[in-house]
C-alpha cells in the first residue's frame, strides 16, 4: 500500500507530505541560527568596546553585491517553479517550452550560487591573507562560524538544485567541490615550504589528470543524456513541481539568513 | 542536513510488499518503519547495557575506592591502555569519563532512541493507521546517522587521554580545555542531534499527514499525542545544541573563545598554559544556556514518551478508558510548551540575579501542575478497573510511584534557596534517576512486553517478567534511596573516591557498599529479562492478532505486521479507550468497530 | 486556492516587484548605513529594514502571504511557537546575565570582562 498525500495535498492540512517536512525543518533551522544571534548579541552587548563590523576590513561593496546575488537567484528559483506551474510560460516573447524556461531559471539559480560562493571564497582568502583567522579577534570568531555556516547551507541548496536541473549537474558541481577542497587543504602548505609543496602539486596534477576530464565528461553527460528530472517530468510532473517547491522554500531561507546576517556583520 | 529538500517521500513498485527482499535490504538498509524500529531498539538496547556497564564499574571505585578491581580490571587495562585501570586501580580521568560517558549514553544513545525513535518507529504508524512513515528513505538515514555517532561515542574511548570527561553537560571552560575525546564528543553528538532532527520531522509529518480516515485529533491514542510533543521538543530545542557543539568545536580547533572567559590561566600536568582566550573573551555562562535550553526539553523528551506507554498498556490491562484524556493532552502541550522556559533552573548557583531567578522558578513550579494532571490521570484511570497484572501491567504500574518519587524530590530543586544547598548533590542524581531509571526504563519494560506479541507473534514468559519486574524494582529502590540521603548529607556528585576523603560524607559512607551492591545485583535481574526476550522469539506462547484485547489500531492487523501494515487503510469510527462500554457485546470495542 | 495556474500568472509579476524592491532595500540599507543616527538608533534602522525584507521574502516568495487565509494553518502554528522560543532563547539568556547579583547602590557593569584588541596590524590595503 502506497504512502498518501506524497504528491496530492491532504485535505484538511491542505498540504503534501514533503512541505509539512521541509518547513518544520526550517523550524529547527530558525533555532540554529537564532541560537548563533543569540550569541552574537551576548558577546556583542556583554563586551566593553565593541568594534562593529564596518571597523574591520570588510568589503561592504563586495558584501552589497553578494546579497545582491543571493537575492536575484531567490527570485529565479521561484521563476522556475512558476515556469514549471503555468502550461504555457514564456517571457521576452520567445518561443520556448516551459519546461526550458524552468531549466534556464534553475541554471540561473545554480549559477548565483556559485557566484556567491566564489566571492565568499575570494572574501575569505583576504581574510586569511592578511593572518585575519577565527582566533584573531572575537568579531572574526563570529564572522567566520556564522558565514561558514551559511556557505554550507548554500552548497547544500546548490546540490539540491543542480540534482532537479539533471543528475549529470549534481556530481558535477560535487566533484567540482571537492576538488577545491583538496586544493584549499593543500594549497596554503605550499607557501609554508614544510614539504606540503609536494602535496599541492599532487593536487594540481590529481586535477589536471582527473579533474579536468571528468569535468568534461560530466558536463557532456549533462548536456546529452542523464537528465532525471527531464524523465520525471514527463512522466510524474507533479511531483517535480513539488521537489522544486521544496527545494525553493529552502533556498528562500538561506537567502532569508543572509539578509539577515548582511547588515548585522558588515553594516553594524 | 540538507539532503531533507532531496530525498522526497516514494514508494517504489520494487518495494511492494509481496517480493522477497534479500536479507540485507530487508533488515540492513530497511526503510520500513517497522524494521527501522527493531534496529533503534536492538541498537538502542545494546548501549543501554554498555552504559549501565559504565556505571557499574564506577560504583566499585565508590565502594572500594583504589581498591583494584579483580580479573575485570585488568582486562580493561589491556584493552585502554594504562590511562584507564593500571593494575585495576582507577585513575581520576578514567572515572570522570565513566561519569561523563554513561551521561550521555543512557540519554542520548539509549533512552531517547529506544523510547522515541524504537517505540515510536514501531507503533506510530501502526497506531494512527498509516503504511509507513512519510519519509523511509529519511527515516533509515536516522537511524544510520544514530548509529555513526554511536560509534564515534565508543571509539573515543580510544583516543588519546580517553573518552570525554567534562560530565554529559560538557561544561566550559573545561570541556574546551579536555582531551581529544571531547571533540569526538561533540562529533557524535553532531550526528545524533542530526539523527533525532531526522526522526523528529518524520513523526510530525507523518502524524499530521497519515492520519487514517476518521482518525482525527481526539481519536488518537495517547502514547501518539506524547510522541508528538516530544518531537516538537527534538526539533525546536536541539538545534541550539549543534550551534553550540559548533562553536565548541571552534573553540577547541579553531582557537577562538566563544566560551572562555578573558584572562584564563590553565595550569597543565607540568607547565602554566597563560592568556587561553585567544581572541578575546567570550563567557562560559553561554554554553550553558545553550546548553540547558536543550537540557530541559530533554527531560520531558526522556518522560513523555513513557507516559505514552504506560497509559496504553493501563488502559489495555485495567479494562477502562483513560481517565481524562482530554486533560492528558491538554497537559502534554502545556509541559511541551513550559519547558522551553525553565531551563536556567539548571543554573541557580551561576549567580544569576534575584528577578530572573523567579522568574524561572515560577515558571518550573507551574510546570509541575501539568506533570501532576498526567500522573493523577492515570493513577485514577486504576480506579474501579478489573486490572490484569500482567508483566507490562506491572511495569507500568511500578512506574507511576517511581514517577511519583522522582517528580516530587524535584520540587525542592525548583526553589531557589533550597538548590543553592543540594545543587550538584547525590539529591539531584537521586531525584532524576528516580525519574529515569526506575521511571522511564519501567515504562520501556512495559512497552516491550505490551508489544513483544504484535512485533513476534509469541508473548514472553510471565513468570521470568514477574521476576524481572520485582527483582529491578527492589534493586532501583535500594540503589536510589540512599542517594537522597547522601544528598542531604551535601556529599557532590562528582566525587572520586565516593566522599572517603570528605568528612562530611562519613556517616552516609556506608550506603556506598550497600547501592554498589544493589546497581550489580539489579545487573543480574536483566538475565531473566535477556533469556526471556530471546528464548520467547522462538519458544514463546503463541498470541493472537490481539491477545490483550485492546482498542487502538495496531492490534487490527496482522501479525506481525506486513509491509505497508493494512491491505487497504481502516477507517476509524470512535475514540481510543472505548473499554467496558455499557450494552457492549465485548468489554473493548475497536476502533475499526462502526457505530450502530 | 494560491496554486492555481491563473493564480500563479499573477504572482509572477509579484516576483519580479518583490526582487527588484529586495535589492533596492538593500542598497537603502547600505547608504543609510553611513548616516549616523546614534550608535543604537542606526541598529534599529538597520534590523527593521531587515526585518523587513525578511517579510517580503517569506511573504512573496515562500507564499505565506497567499496561504495564510486559505491553508496551511499547521505552518503557521509551529513557526509562530518557533519565533515565541527563538525570543525566548534570546531574551531569557541575555536577561539571565544581565540581571547580576548586586546591592542598589552599585552600577551595572558590563555582562562579563572582556577586551577587544584591534584586529591584527598587517592591513593590505
Amino acid at each position: 500500500m502506497d504512502i498518501p498525500y506524497t504528491i496530492q495535498e491532504r485535505p484538511d492540512t491542505g498540504l503534501y507530505n514533503a512541505k509539512v517536512g521541509i518547513w518544520l525543518f526550517l523550524a529547527s533551522e530558525v533555532m540554529l541560527f537564532g541560537a548563533l544571534f543569540s550569541t552574537y548579541i551576548v558577546l556583542r552587548v556583554g563586551s566593553f568596546n565593541w568594534m562593529p563590523g564596518r571597523d574591520f576590513d570588510l568589503n561592504i561593496p563586495i558584501g552589497t553585491f553578494n546579497t545582491a546575488v543571493l537575492i536575484l537567484s531567490s527570485m529565479t528559483m521561484v521563476m522556475a517553479w512558476a515556469a514549471l506551474k503555468i502550461p504555457n510560460f514564456t517571457m521576452f516573447n520567445l518561443k520556448i517550452d516551459h519546461f526550458d524556461w524552468f531549466r534556464i531559471f534553475l541554471g540561473l539559480t545554480i549559477l548565483c550560487g556559485l557566484i556567491f560562493l566564489g566571492v565568499k571564497s575570494f572574501e575569505y582568502y583576504g581574510k586569511f591573507h592578511h593572518h585575519h583567522f577565527p582566533e584573531t579577534h572575537t568579531f572574526y570568531a563570529i564572522y567566520f562560524t556564522l558565514t561558514g555556516l551559511h556557505a554550507l547551507h548554500v552548497f547544500g541548496g546548490m546540490v539540491v538544485n543542480a540534482y532537479l536541473f539533471g543528475r549529470g549537474a549534481c556530481t558535477a558541481l560535487v566533484t567540482v567541490a571537492l576538488t577545491i577542497l583538496y586544493m584549499a587543504i593543500f594549497g596554503p602548505m605550499h607557501d609554508t615550504a614544510t614539504g606540503g609543496g609536494a602535496a599541492f602539486i599532487a593536487g594540481a596534477a590529481w586535477l589536471g589528470i582527473f579533474g579536468l576530464p571528468l569535468g568534461i565528461f560530466f558536463l557532456a553527460v549533462l548536456i546529452w543524456k542523464n537528465n532525471n528530472s527531464a524523465e520525471m517530468w514527463k512522466s510524474n510532473p507533479e511531483r517535480l513541481t513539488n521537489r522544486v517547491e521544496v527545494s525553493g522554500l529552502f533556498w528562500h531561507f538561506v537567502d532569508l539568513v543572509w539578509i539577515f546576517l548582511f547588515p548585522v556583520l558588515y553594516l553594524l | 542536513m540538507d539532503t531533507i529538500t532531496k530525498e522526497q517521500p516514494h514508494h517504489d513498485a520494487k518495494d511492494a510488499h509481496h517480493d522477497p527482499m534479500p536479507f540485507w535490504r530487508k533488515y540492513i538498509f530497511a526503510t520500513d518503519h517497522k524494521v527501522i524500529g527493531y534496529q533503534y531498539m536492538f541498537t538502542a538496547f545494546f548501549f543501554l547495557l554498555f552504559g549501565f556497564g559504565l556505571v557499574m564499574l564506577m560504583r566499585w571505585q565508590l565502594a572500594y575506592p583504589g581498591r583494584p578491581l579483580p580479573v575485570l580490571g585488568k582486562l580493561i587495562a589491556s584493552v585502554l591502555g594504562d590511562s584507564s585501570m593500571p593494575g585495576g586501580i582507577m585513575v581520576p580521568e578514567f572515572y570522570n569519563a565513566l561519569g561523563a560517558m554513561h551521561g550521555t549514553i543512557m540519554i542520548f544513545l539509549g533512552i531517547v532512541p529506544l523510547a522515541f525513535a524504537a517505540f515510536g518507529n514501531f507503533v506510530i504508524p501502526l497506531q494512527i493507521g498509516s503504511p509507513d512513515m512519510v519519509f523511509p528513505k529519511i527515516n533509515a538515514a536516522s537511524y544510520w546517522s544514530y548509529f555513526v555517532g554511536g560509534v564515534v561515542m565508543l571509539a573515543s574511548f580510544w583516543a588519546p587521554g580517553g573518552a570525554a570527561q567534562s560530565g554529559w553537560t560538557s561544561y566550559t571552560p573545561l570541556a574546551v580545555i579536555a582531551p581529544t575525546g571531547q571533540t569526538l564528543w561533540i562529533i557524535g553528538m553532531v550526528f545524533l542531534i542530526t539523527s533525532s532532527l531526522l526522526g523528529a520531522i518524520n513523526f510530525i509529518s507523518t502524524i499530521i499527514q497519515c492520519r487514517a480516515p476518521g482518525m482525527t485529533w481526539m481519536r488518537l491514542p495517547y502514547f501518539v499525542w506524547a510522541q508528538l510533543m516530544t518531537s516538537f521538543l527534538l526539533v525546536l530545542a536541539f538545534p541550539p545544541l549543534e550551534a553550540a557543539g559548533i562553536m565548541q568545536l571552534m573553540d577547541r580547533l579553531a582557537g577562538t573563545s566563544f566560551f572562555l572567559p578573558e584572562g584564563l590561566v590553565v595550569a597543565a600536568k607540568s607547565n602554566v598554559i597563560a592568556g587561553y582566550a585567544r581572541s578575546g573573551g567570550g563567557t562560559s555562562l553561554l554554553w550553558q544556556h545553550l546548553f540547558w535550553f536543550l537540557g530541559h526539553p530533554e527531560v520531558y523528551v526522556l518522560i513523555l514518551p513513557a507516559m505514552g506507554i504506560v497509559a496504553e498498556v493501563i488502559a489495555a490491562n485495567a479494562r477502562r478508558p483513560i481517565w481524562g484524556y482530554r486533560a492528558l493532552v491538554f497537559s502534554t502541550l502545556t509541559i511541551g510548551f513550559l519547558s522551553f522556559i525553565v531551563w536556567a533552573h539548571h543554573m541557580y548557583m551561576t549567580g544569576m540575579g534575584s528577578r530572573i531567578s523567579v522568574f524561572f522558578q515560577t515558571t518550573t513550579v507551574l510546570i509541575s501542575v501539568p506533570s501532576v494532571l498526567l500522573l493523577t490521570c492515570l493513577i485514577l484511570s486504576l480506579w474501579g478497573g478489573s486490572i490484569r497484572f500482567t508483566s507490562s501491567m506491572l511495569f507500568a504500574v511500578g512506574f507511576l510511584p517511581m514517577f511519583g518519587i522522582g517528580g516530587l524530590t524535584g520540587l525542592p530543586l525548583a526553589f531557589n534557596a533550597i538548590d543553592l544547598f543540594l545543587h550538584d548533590t547525590y539529591y539531584v542524581i537521586g531525584h532524576f534517576h528516580y525519574v529515569v531509571a526506575p521511571g522511564t526504563i519501567f515504562a520501556l519494560f512495559a512497552g516491550l512486553y505490551h508489544w513483544y506479541p504484535k512485533a513476534t507473534g509469541r508473548k514472553m514468559n510471565e513468570s521470568l517478567g514477574k521476576l524481572h519486574f520485582w527483582g529491578s524494582f527492589v534493586c532501583m529502590n535500594c540503589i536510589f534511596a540512599p542517594m537522597m540521603i547522601q544528598g542531604m548529607q551535601g556529599v557532590s556528585r562528582r566525587l572520586y573516591d565516593g566522599g572517603a576523603t570528605y568528612l562530611l560524607a562519613e556517616p552516609t559512607l556506608h550506603w556506598n557498599i550497600f547501592m554498589s551492591m544493589a546497581a550489580w545485583t539489579l545487573a543480574l535481574f536483566q538475565i531473566p529479562f535477556l533469556i526471556n526476550f530471546i528464548v520467547s522469539m522462538k519458544l514463546g506462547e503463541k498470541a493472537s492478532d490481539n491477545p490483550w484485547e485492546a482498542t487502538t489500531l495496531e492490534w487490527s492487523t496482522a501479525t506481525p505486521p506486513p509491509h505497508g501494515n493494512w491491505p487497504t487503510l481502516p477507517t476509524v469510527y470512535r475514540t481510543a479507550y472505548e473499554y467496558s462500554v455499557p450494552g457492549a457485546a465485548r468489554d473493548f470495542t475497536p476502533q475499526t468497530q462502526p457505530q450502530e | 486556492m494560491s496554486d492555481t495556474v491563473k493564480a500563479i500568472k499573477k504572482h509572477v509579476s509579484w516576483y519580479m516587484i518583490v526582487g527588484v524592491s529586495l535589492i533596492v532595500l538593500t542598497g537603502v540599507t547600505v547608504g543609510v548605513s553611513y548616516i549616523h543616527f546614534g550608535h543604537s538608533g542606526n541598529i534599529v534602522v538597520a534590523l527593521i529594514i531587515a526585518t523587513l525584507k525578511a517579510a517580503l521574502v517569506a511573504s512573496i516568495f515562500m507564499h505565506l502571504f497567499w496561504d495564510m487565509f486559505v491553508k496551511m494553518a499547521v505552518i503557521f502554528k509551529v513557526m509562530i511557537f518557533t519565533a515565541i522560543f527563538f525570543t525566548g532563547l534570546m531574551a531569557l539568556t541575555l536577561w539571565s546575565l544581565k540581571d547580576e547579583i548586586r546591592t542598589s547602590s552599585s552600577t551595572p557593569g558590563p555582562l562579563f570582562r572582556q577586551s577587544a584588541p584591534a584586529p591584527a596590524e598587517e592591513h593590505g590595503h
